[in-house]
C-alpha cells in the first residue's frame, strides 16, 4: 500500500479501514443457492453421468437384442428338442418335448450316455406321435418332419448315427448330433422313421409361464421414493438455532426417485442403482441482538431476532445393491415374492457413503415371452447417517417406495 | 463404513487444489469461506443491494471458473478479493462509466481536524456509512473504495480503470472532498443525537 500524501487521507483511510476490514454481509439463501447451482460442475461428475448413460444404454440394447433373438428363434427356427435330464425325460414321456435352441444342441447331446438313451426315446416318441397326430401336427407351423430314409444296423441291436440317412438337408445340426452317437435299434424296427422337430407349442409356453423365473435376466427398475428422516442437529460454534419448522425430528420430506439396472439369476439380483432425493429444513438462526422492552408492569420482554434460513440438500447416490427374491407358495396369488437385500451408495456431491438395508414384497407378471413386470413395495433403512451440505445436520434416512421392474430373459 | 477415503481440506492450499479439480464439495467450502466477506466488498462498490448481489454472483462464477489459474494457493485470499474488485470495476465500466465522464465537478473544502473524521466514522452506524459511500457518484465511489479502503495506488487504479494516473488523482480528490463534506454533515448530526 502506498502511503498517503496527505494526513487527511491517512486519517480517512485508517477510519474507513477499521470499519470495513472485517465488514461482512451474509448473502441470502436464494443467492447462495443460485451461485452454488450455477457453479462449474466437476468433469468427473460429467464422466460419471456419461458412464451411467452408456451403461444403461448398453444394458437396454443388449436386453432388447436378446429379447428379439429369443422371439425370432421361437417363431421361425427349427429347434430340435432333446431331453438332457430326468425332468426332461419325463416331459418327453408325457408328450411335451422340451425346447433347446440349435446352438445348444451339441452341448446337450454330448453330455452323457444317458442323452443317447433320451434321444432314442425322443425318436420313438416322435415316431408314435407322427403316426397318431401327423395330420394335425403337420398343420402346425412349428413342426418340421424329417424323414429317416434308411437305417443300416451295424449290429443286431444298435446302429451308429452315420449309418442313418436323413433326408432333410437343412438339418445339419441334427446330422451332426446323430453322427457320433450309438442308438439302440430294438424299437427302431419301423422304417422310415419320422422325427418331428418341434418348436414351441402352446402347452409348453403355458408351462413356461407358470414356471417361476429363475433364469438369467436383465433388469430395469424405477422407484418413486418418499424419504423420512431422523434429524440430528450438529453443534455449530457461535450459532444458535430456533424455530425449526418440522413437526418433529422424524418427518416426511420430499419425493425422490431411484433407477436401477442389473442382472438376476436364481432370484439373486445385482443392481447398479442411482437415487436422488432432497432434504429441506427451514429454521431460524438466532442472532446476538436482544431487545429488552420494558412494559407497564415490572416484567421485561426479551425479543430475539432470527434470520430465516433454509437448508436444502439434494442427495445423489450412486451404488450397488444386492437383493434376493423369495417366491411364496401359490396360496392366494401366484408369483408373489418377498425381497430382501442391501445396498452401498456413494453420495456424489459430498462424497459420503450410505449403506442401506432393503426389504419388500412384490408380485410378478409375465407380459411377453421372456419379459416380466414386477411391482413391489420396498422399505429402505439407512444403516448410517448423511450430513447435509452445510454440515449443520445429520440425517438417518428411511425410504418407502413402490418399484416398477421390467426384467428380460429366459426361464 | 468407508469405501472411499473421506475428503478433508486440512489447509487452504488443499482446498484450493481441490477447487482447481472442480471438486463440488471444495467449491462449496470455498464459497462458505468467502461469501460474507466478499459480499461486504461488493456492497461497498455497488449503488444498491441488487447491484451488489449481481457483482457478487458474477464474481463467484469467475472465481470458480478461473481458480485453475492460481499458481500460489497460499495467496488465494488476495486473489479472490482482486477478482471481486475487478468484477465490480467491469460492472462499473459496463453500466456507469459514462456517468463518470459527465459527473459534475464538485469541489469542497476541508474544515475539520483529521481526528474528527476518525471519530465520526468510528461512531457512525454501518448502514449510514455504507449509504454515504453508495450515494457518491459512481466514479468517485469506485476510486474512494480502491484507494482509501482497498489500498490501490493511483497507478494501479489508472490501469484498472483505463484512465490516466492524473485523472485518478483528481477524481480521488474530488470524491474525497465530497465524502468529507457529507461526513461532516452526518457527523455533526450524529454527535448531536448520540
Amino acid at each position: 500500500m502506498k502511503p498517503t500524501e496527505h494526513p487527511l487521507d491517512e486519517a480517512l483511510r485508517n477510519a474507513l479501514k477499521r470499519r470495513f476490514d472485517d465488514f461482512e454481509v451474509m448473502p441470502s439463501d436464494s443467492l447462495s443457492e443460485k451461485i452454488l447451482m450455477t457453479k462449474p460442475q466437476s468433469s468427473k461428475s460429467g464422466y460419471l453421468v456419461v458412464l451411467q448413460i452408456i451403461l444403461l444404454l448398453t444394458l437396454g440394447i443388449g436386453s432388447w437384442v436378446a429379447f428379439k433373438f429369443n422371439a425370432s428363434d421361437e417363431r421361425g427356427g427349427s429347434t430340435v428338442r432333446q431331453s438332457t435330464s430326468e425332468k426332461r425325460i419325463s416331459r418327453v414321456q408325457k408328450g411335451i418335448l422340451p425346447e433347446l435352441p440349435q446352438k445348444k444342441i451339441d452341448r446337450s447331446v454330448h453330455e452323457s450316455e444317458s442323452s443317447l438313451h433320451n434321444l432314442e426315446d425322443a425318436v420313438i416318441y416322435s415316431h408314435k406321435k407322427s403316426n397318431r397326430e401327423r395330420s394335425a401336427d403337420s398343420k402346425k407351423q412349428n413342426e418340421l418332419p424329417i424323414e429317416l430314409v434308411a437305417v443300416k444296423p451295424a449290429k443286431q441291436e444298435s446302429v451308429r448315427a452315420e449309418e442313418i440317412e436323413i433326408k432333410d438337408q437343412n438339418s445339419l445340426n441334427l446330422q451332426m448330433i446323430l453322427r457320433s452317437k450309438v442308438f439302440h435299434t430294438q424299437k427302431l424296427n419301423v422304417k422310415p422313421v419320422s422325427i418331428l422337430l418341434c418348436k414351441n407349442d402352446e402347452t409348453d409356453a403355458k408351462n413356461k409361464r407358470k414356471t417361476r423365473p429363475f433364469g438369467s435376466k436383465v433388469i430395469f427398475s424405477f422407484t418413486p421414493i418418499n424419504t423420512f428422516q431422523h434429524l440430528t442437529i450438529l453443534r455449530q460454534p457461535q450459532l444458535r438455532y430456533r424455530n425449526f419448522q418440522l413437526p418433529s425430528s422424524f418427518s416426511s420430506q420430499t419425493l425422490g426417485y431411484s433407477l436401477q439396472s442389473g442382472i438376476e439369476r436364481k432370484g439373486f439380483q445385482i443392481l447398479l442403482s442411482y437415487s436422488r432425493f432432497q432434504q429441506l429444513i427451514r429454521y431460524e438462526v438466532a442472532t446476538n441482538e436482544y431487545i429488552i422492552t420494558p412494559r407497564s408492569t415490572d416484567s421485561y420482554a426479551i425479543a430475539q431476532e432470527g434470520v430465516p434460513t433454509i437448508s436444502q440438500t439434494t442427495f445423489h447416490l450412486l451404488g450397488l445393491a444386492v437383493q434376493k427374491k423369495f417366491f411364496l407358495p401359490n396360496l392366494f396369488l401366484p408369483n408373489l415374492y418377498l425381497q430382501t437385500g442391501a445396498s452401498i451408495g456413494r453420495e456424489l456431491g459430498t462424497s459420503q457413503n450410505l449403506a442401506t438395508g432393503i426389504i419388500g414384497i412384490g408380485k410378478q407378471w409375465p407380459v411377453a415371452p421372456n419379459a416380466y413386470l414386477s411391482v413391489a413395495t420396498n422399505l429402505n433403512a439407512g444403516l448410517n447417517t448423511l450430513k447435509t451440505n452445510d454440515n449443520a445436520f445429520k440425517n438417518r434416512f428411511y425410504q418407502m417406495g413402490v418399484s416398477l421392474e421390467l426384467s428380460f430373459g429366459k426361464d | 463404513m468407508s469405501l472411499w477415503p473421506t475428503k478433508k481440506y486440512d489447509n487452504l492450499p488443499d482446498l484450493v487444489r481441490a477447487c482447481q479439480n472442480q471438486d463440488a464439495k471444495a467449491q462449496t467450502v470455498l464459497y462458505e469461506r468467502y461469501k460474507s466477506r466478499l459480499l461486504g466488498t461488493c456492497v461497498r462498490y455497488a449503488r444498491s443491494e441488487a447491484e451488489a448481489e449481481d457483482i457478487f454472483q458474477e464474481s463467484f462464477l469467475k472465481v470458480f471458473a478461473s481458480i485453475g489459474e492460481v499458481r500460489q494457493p497460499e495467496s488465494i485470499d488476495g486473489w479472490v478479493k482482486s477478482v471481486v474488485v475487478r468484477t465490480a470495476i467491469n460492472y462499473y465500466h459496463r453500466t456507469t462509466r459514462n456517468e463518470l465522464k459527465s459527473a459534475p465537478f464538485d469541489d469542497f473544502g476541508c474544515e475539520m481536524e483529521n481526528d474528527e473524521y476518525e471519530k465520526i466514522i468510528g461512531h457512525m452506524h454501518m448502514d449510514a456509512l455504507l449509504g454515504l459511500i453508495n450515494r457518491l457518484p459512481d466514479g468517485y465511489r469506485v476510486i474512494i473504495n480502491l484507494h482509501l479502503i482497498d489500498g490501490y495506488t493511483h497507478a494501479e487504479i489508472a490501469t484498472l480503470l483505463s484512465i490516466a494516473e492524473s485523472t485518478s488523482r483528481s477524481q480521488y480528490m474530488r470524491g474525497r472532498n465530497l465524502l468529507i463534506n457529507r461526513l461532516k454533515e452526518l457527523g455533526i448530526t450524529h454527535y448531536e443525537t448520540y
